[in-house]
């Protein structure tokens, strides 16, 4: 074997340069119980600021928080999952996280098709259209700070795949936001529910993989960067 | 196996002492661990030169995640899980620039070989078979039967479970005495 080399120069400029002790990050999933709070909080929100469905009285309490719990327990799970995947050597296998999602995705089929069975909601003219954007918008707009602070909690720690994250901290945070506006739509229609909803899910599953990728693209022009001047 | 547990207590202990912001743990940290890792990134990157200095950014990268790292874990899959990374974001920087860093055989480093084949063949013909292998399976045997790394650390490193890390290294292992017993026929 050849010889192992010294640290570099700028190396050891690095590490005399920041040597303050440091403490251990706390495990993913008692990071994820930081995201969970966003949750109680987002739940008040929604309450006082757009109200409660107002077919609240014909679902009943279960089916009006049922949903809310399924959503947000896995929407958390896959956040926990994304706090994983941002330590070294913590990252899950791929199929523990396409399970996760297939499992969120499932339940969000599931919650949609049990809602509209247990209620008819409020009928409007053309559900493929009417207030679509509108329930798109907010619900984008409930999940956008869990989405920050998921994002905040992912660079703190070491996302070594950071697209892969990003989906999976975007989908949990798309999931939580959708169990929490359930709280509020009064619209079951599965033309309204799949599109919207789903398309909310989706756009903030898509925020995540983009902020992902532009965290990538920065590391790496960073490392080339580096690389390019050491190798002058 | 009592041996390799002390090694790892030991490990640990210096990387607890490293976050605490002690400068002599970084140094012997460094100095225990640099060898095993530059084996790793000479056999990701197949070239010496590039491996030197992906284990300087793996360093720099250490320095700068050293609070990820948790205490009571072990620190070998933590310290390799960054080191491919750090491979990994620099292929993809060379692809995107349109750089392939194949190399002729003769530009092969000295890269570790797993001590289960050494005897079937001289360690030049060994290494040549390794850079023969996929990629994946390359990878898994290197960390198990050379890093000594276990499955389910190996697992960790490469994003996998214990039980694919398992089924890669030994499809590695047979790959590679097929590939020598070729060559010695």
């Amino acid at each position: 074997m050849q010889d192992v080399p010294r640290p570099s120069d700028e190396l050891r400029r690095a590490v005399a340069a920041d040597l303050r002790p440091v403490r251990s990050l706390a495990s993913p999933a008692r990071r994820m119980l930081v995201a969970a709070l966003w949750v109680p909080l987002a739940i008040a929100l929604v309450l006082e600021f757009l109200g409660r469905r107002v077919d609240a009285p014909v679902l009943g309490w279960p089916m009006i928080w049922g949903p809310l719990v399924l959503e947000a327990a896995l929407g958390l799970v896959l956040v926990a999952l994304a706090l994983a995947e941002s330590v070294p050597a913590r990252a899950p296998a791929r199929g523990q996280s396409f399970a996760a999602l297939g499992a969120a995705v499932l339940a969000f089929v599931a919650q949609v098709l049990l809602t509209r069975g247990a209620s008819p909601g409020v009928t409007v003219g053309n559900p493929l259209v009417t207030h679509g954007l509108n329930c798109f918008a907010l619900e984008v707009v409930v999940g956008l700070p869990a989405l920050l602070l998921v994002a905040l909690l992912v660079v703190r720690a070491a996302p070594l795949r950071a697209v892969r994250a990003g989906g999976l901290g975007g989908a949990g945070v798309g999931f939580l936001a959708d169990g929490v506006y359930h709280l509020h739509c009064p619209i079951t229609d599965l033309r309204h529910v799949l599109p919207w909803h789903g398309a909310a899910v989706l756009l903030l599953t898509l925020a995540g993989l983009a902020a992902g990728m532009a965290w990538e693209r920065n590391q790496r022009r960073q490392m080339a960067e580096r690389l390019a001047l050491r190798s002058r | 196996m009592g041996d390799q547990r002390e090694r790892e207590a030991a490990l640990a202990a210096l990387m607890v002492a490293y976050q605490d912001g002690d400068a002599m743990a970084f140094e012997t940290l460094y100095g225990e661990v640099a060898g095993p890792i530059l084996g790793y990134l000479r056999s990701l990157t197949r070239d010496a030169t590039r491996a030197e200095d992906l284990l300087q950014e793996t360093f720099l990268q250490v320095h700068r995640v050293r609070h990820t790292f948790e205490r009571g874990r072990p620190v070998k899959p933590w310290l390799y899980a960054i080191a491919r990374n750090v491979f990994l974001m620099h292929r993809r920087a060379a692809g995107r620039l349109g750089r392939h860093e194949g190399l002729a055989d003769e530009e092969l480093p000295d890269v570790p070989v797993p001590p289960e084949v050494e005897s079937l063949a001289d360690r030049d013909h060994v290494q040549k078979a390794l850079a023969q292998l996929p990629p994946e399976r390359r990878e898994a045997l290197l960390l198990h039967h050379v890093m000594g790394l276990s499955f389910q650390e190996v697992g960790a490193v490469l994003g996998v479970t214990a039980g694919a890390a398992k089924v890669r290294a030994h499809r590695g292992v047979v790959e590679l005495r097929e590939l020598l017993r070729g060559k010695a026929t």
